[in-house]
C-alpha cells in the first residue's frame, strides 16, 4: 500500500512538477517546444505548445536532454529505516532508577527509477514518543528532528544513506512523589515519520512506523505540522507536546501532594 | 524327372540373375558411397584452409555467481551520511533569536546574544546567554583528583575546606575540574537525578562524579535597589554568598552543621516546599541602586540519586500570592527572562505553586 502511494506520489508529482516550456527533439530528429509532462516506464511525456501530448523515448533524447531530465525529475524512492536502540549503562555511582535509551535510526532511500536524478535530496527525520506522566494515551511528544542533505549516486538502484544517531529518551522513578501516576517522568518511544523531499522542497517519499492512524493517513501534513512545533518549542521535548490535530498542550505537571520530609 | 530337371533348370536358371542384379546394386551402392567418402574427406581438408563464415552467436543467460556479501557493505552506487545527535539535540536550523531582557524597572537592560536555544540546559548554556548578566559555573568531580584518579577524599572534609578558605575555588585545585563551564541566567534546578548535572556540563557517565560541586559566580543588580531575601533548598549542598557574605545555606542540616555557622534566622524555614523538601529561608540583603554585587552560588551533593538546586527571591513589602501549603508564591532567582521552552521544561519537573517563573523581578546588570 506504501509502495503504491508512493509511486502515486511520484506520477502525481511528475505531472506537476514542469511548467518550462523547452525545446526537445523527437526520435525522428524534429524539434519542437514543449514543457516536460511526465516520465514513465522509459519514455518521456512533453505537453507541446498546443496542448498536445507527445511522447519520446528516453534514450532517444540528446545528453543534454537527459541531463536536464536527471536534475527535474524527482527520483522514485524505497524508503528502508533500521532502528537500533541501547541502553546506557549504570555504574556504581548512578542514581536508581533512572534510565536512559539511545535511539539510532538508518535510513536508506534506494532508486526505484531509472533516470538518474543529480538534485539534493532532503531527508526529515521525526522521532514521536510519549509521556509516562501523561494520563492519556492521545498526547503524544515529538522527541527529535532531523534534517539532511543528501545526493543519490548515478545508476540503477542507486542508494543513499542517512544515520541519525542517538536520539535521546530518559526515564526516571522520583521516589519522592508520593502519587503513583506521576512519579513516572520521562517518554518512551512511539513511532517514526521520514520524509524525503526533492531539491525543489516537494515531498516526493515518505515512511512511518508506529504512529497512530491520524498521523499516519496523511504524512506530509504531519511533517509540516510537526515541523511548526519543533521551532516553536526550540527542538526541547517539554515544548513538543501535542494531541490530535497537532494542537501544542503543556507538559503534564506534578500535582500538589502532601510534602512532610523534614531534614 | 524331367519335369524335375525343368524345374530345377528354372530355378538355376534364374540364380545368378538375381545374384547379378543384387551384386550390381551393391557395388554401385559401394561405388556411390566410396565416393561421397572420399569427396567428403577432400572438402573436409579444403575447408581447413578457408575462414569459417560469420557465425550469429546465440545470447546465452550465464548464470550470475551468487557472492555472499556482509549486509553492512554497500554498493558502489551509494552515499553515506552520519548525524550526530548530541544531548538530544539537532541540527535543524532556528531562527536567530535576539532579546531585549528587562531591569526591575522594566526599562531596557541591555541587548542580548543567545546561543541555540536548543541547546541550552537547565544548567546553562556552553557558551554565554546574555552577555554581562550570566552566571559561569564550573563543576568539580571531587570523587577524582586531578590526574582522574578516586581521590579518596570525604565529602565534608573537602567541602570543609572550601568553607574555611573563604570559597577560594584554589582549595579545590587537587580536585577534577571540568573544563567546560556553563552560563545561566537562573538557579532553579528542580529534583531530578543527580546524572542530569555532569551531562549538562558534557561530562561522560563513566567518569565518577559520585561527589561534586557546581561554583557559579558572576554580578547582579537591582535598577531600583531593595531590600530582598533568598528561599531555596538544596538536598546536600546549596549556598550563596553576596558581595562575599553568605546569605543562606539551604541544603542538609548535618552538612550545614559541619560547614558553616550560618543559621536560619526565619521561622518560616522548613514550612513551605519547592520539589521534594522543605524550603529554608536566607538573611535579607540589600542592594543600592544600579550598583553590582558579586554573588557565588555553590550547590552539590554525594552519594548519587536525586539532586536539587532551586532558588526564588522574596522582595521586603512585596505581595505574593499563596500557594496551596500556604507559603508565597515567589520569583524564580533570574537575571534574565528564561527561555518559553526552559519555563516548559521547568514545570514538567515542578508542582504549581512551588514557584513563579515568570515574574519581572530580574537582577540583570545591563
Amino acid at each position: 500500500m506504501k509502495l503504491l502511494t508512493l509511486i502515486f506520489a511520484g506520477l502525481f508529482l511528475a505531472d506537476q512538477v514542469f511548467a518550462e516550456v523547452r525545446m526537445w527533439t523527437d526520435s525522428s530528429g524534429n524539434s519542437f517546444a514543449g514543457e516536460l509532462s511526465k516520465v514513465v516506464l522509459g519514455r518521456v511525456y512533453i505537453r507541446d505548445v498546443d496542448g498536445k501530448i507527445r511522447s519520446v523515448s528516453l534514450d532517444s533524447l540528446s545528453k543534454a536532454e537527459q541531463q536536464y531530465l536527471s536534475s527535474h525529475v524527482p527520483p522514485e524512492l524505497e524508503i528502508t529505516v533500521r532502528k537500533k536502540s541501547r541502553d546506557l549503562p549504570n555504574y556504581a555511582w548512578s542514581s536508581l532508577n533512572y534510565y536512559t535509551t539511545l535511539y539510532t535510526f538508518s535510513i536508506t532511500l534506494e532508486k526505484q527509477s531509472r533516470l538518474d536524478y543529480r538534485g539534493d535530496l532532503i531527508v526529515e527525520l521525526f522521532v514521536i514518543g510519549q509521556d509516562l506522566a501523561a494520563k492519556s494515551n492521545d498526547a503524544f511528544v515529538l522527541m527529535h528532528y532531523d534534517r539532511s542533505v543528501c545526493q543519490l549516486p548515478d545508476g540503477r538502484k542507486s542508494r543513499s544513506e542517512v544515520v541519525v544517531n542517538d536520539v535521546r529518551f530518559e526515564h526516571f522513578i522520583a521516589g519522592y512523589i508520593q502519587l503513583s501516576s506521576a512519579s513516572e517522568r520521562g517518554k518512551e518511544y512511539v513511532g517514526y515519520i521520514v520524509t524525503v523531499s526533492d531539491a525543489k522542497g516537494r515531498i516526493i517519499a515518505c515512511k512511518e512506523n508506529g504512529t497512530p492512524d491520524w498521523i499516519e493517513n496523511d504524512l506530509p501534513y504531519a511533517a509540516e505540522q510537526l515541523k511548526a512545533l519543533y521551532t516553536q518549542g526550540y527542538g526541547s521535548p517539554d515544548s513538543c507536546h501535542f494531541k490530535e490535530g497537532f494542537q501544542k498542550i503543556s507538559p503534564p505537571r506534578i500535582p500538589w501532594f502532601k510534602r512532610s520530609e523534614q531534614y | 524327372m524331367r519335369k524335375k530337371v525343368n524345374k530345377t533348370r528354372g530355378l538355376i536358371k534364374g540364380v545368378p540373375t538375381a545374384v547379378l542384379f543384387s551384386a550390381l546394386i551393391h557395388f554401385g551402392i559401394l561405388l556411390v558411397a566410396g565416393g561421397l567418402v572420399v569427396f567428403t574427406i577432400v572438402q573436409k581438408q579444403e575447408k581447413k584452409f578457408e575462414p569459417p563464415p560469420p557465425v550469429k552467436r546465440p545470447k546465452m543467460e550465464l548464470k550470475k555467481p551468487k557472492v555472499k556479501v556482509k549486509k553492512r557493505v554497500l554498493p558502489k552506487s551509494s552515499a553515506r551520511i552520519v548525524s550526530k545527535n548530541i544531548q538530544g539535540m539537532t541540527q535543524m536550523q532556528l531562527p536567530e533569536i535576539s532579546g531585549i531582557s528587562m531591569g526591575l524597572g522594566n526599562d531596557i537592560g541591555g541587548f542580548e546574544m543567545m546561543p541555540d536555544p536548543s541547546e541550552i540546559t537547565l544548567l546553562g548554556a556552553k557558551s554565554s546567554m546574555a552577555v554581562g548578566n550570566d552566571l559561569e559555573g564550573t563543576f568539580y568531580a571531587l570523587s577524582l583528583d586531578r590526574s582522574g584518579k578516586l581521590s579518596g577524599d570525604a565529602y565534608e572534609r573537602i567541602l570543609q575546606r572550601f568553607f574555611q578558605s573563604g570559597w577560594n575555588p584554589h582549595s579545590l585545585a587537587p580536585y577534577c575540574r571540568w573544563p567546560q563551564k556553563l552560563y545561566t541566567t537562573f538557579i532553579y534546578l528542580p529534583t531530578v537525578p543527580f546524572e542530569q548535572i555532569p551531562r549538562s556540563f558534557g561530562i561522560p557517565d563513566e567518569l565518577n562524579t559520585e561527589q561534586w560541586l557546581v561554583h557559579y559566580t558572576g554580578k547582579i543588580k537591582s535598577k531600583t535597589g531593595g531590600k530582598y531575601r533568598l528561599r531555596g533548598r538544596g538536598l546536600a549542598v546549596l549556598a550563596v554568598r553576596i558581595n562575599n557574605v553568605e546569605v543562606g545555606f539551604f541544603g542538609w542540616k548535618n552538612l550545614r552543621n559541619i560547614l558553616t555557622d550560618w543559621r536560619s534566622s526565619s521561622e518560616e524555614s522548613f514550612q513551605y516546599y519547592q520539589g521534594r523538601s522543605s524550603v529554608i529561608v536566607g538573611d535579607w540583603f540589600e542592594l543600592e541602586p544600579d550598583v553590582p554585587v558579586d554573588i557565588d552560588v555553590v550547590f552539590g551533593d554525594f552519594n548519587g540519586y536525586d539532586s536539587q538546586a532551586t532558588l526564588c527571591v522574596e522582595e521586603k513589602g512585596a505581595y505574593y500570592p499563596k500557594n496551596r501549603d500556604g507559603g508565597p508564591v515567589l520569583p524564580v532567582f533570574k537575571t534574565a527572562r528564561i527561555p518559553e521552552h526552559l519555563i516548559e521544561k521547568l514545570e514538567y519537573l515542578t508542582t504549581a505553586g512551588d514557584q513563579d517563573f515568570e515574574n519581572d523581578l530580574m537582577f540583570n546588570v545591563y
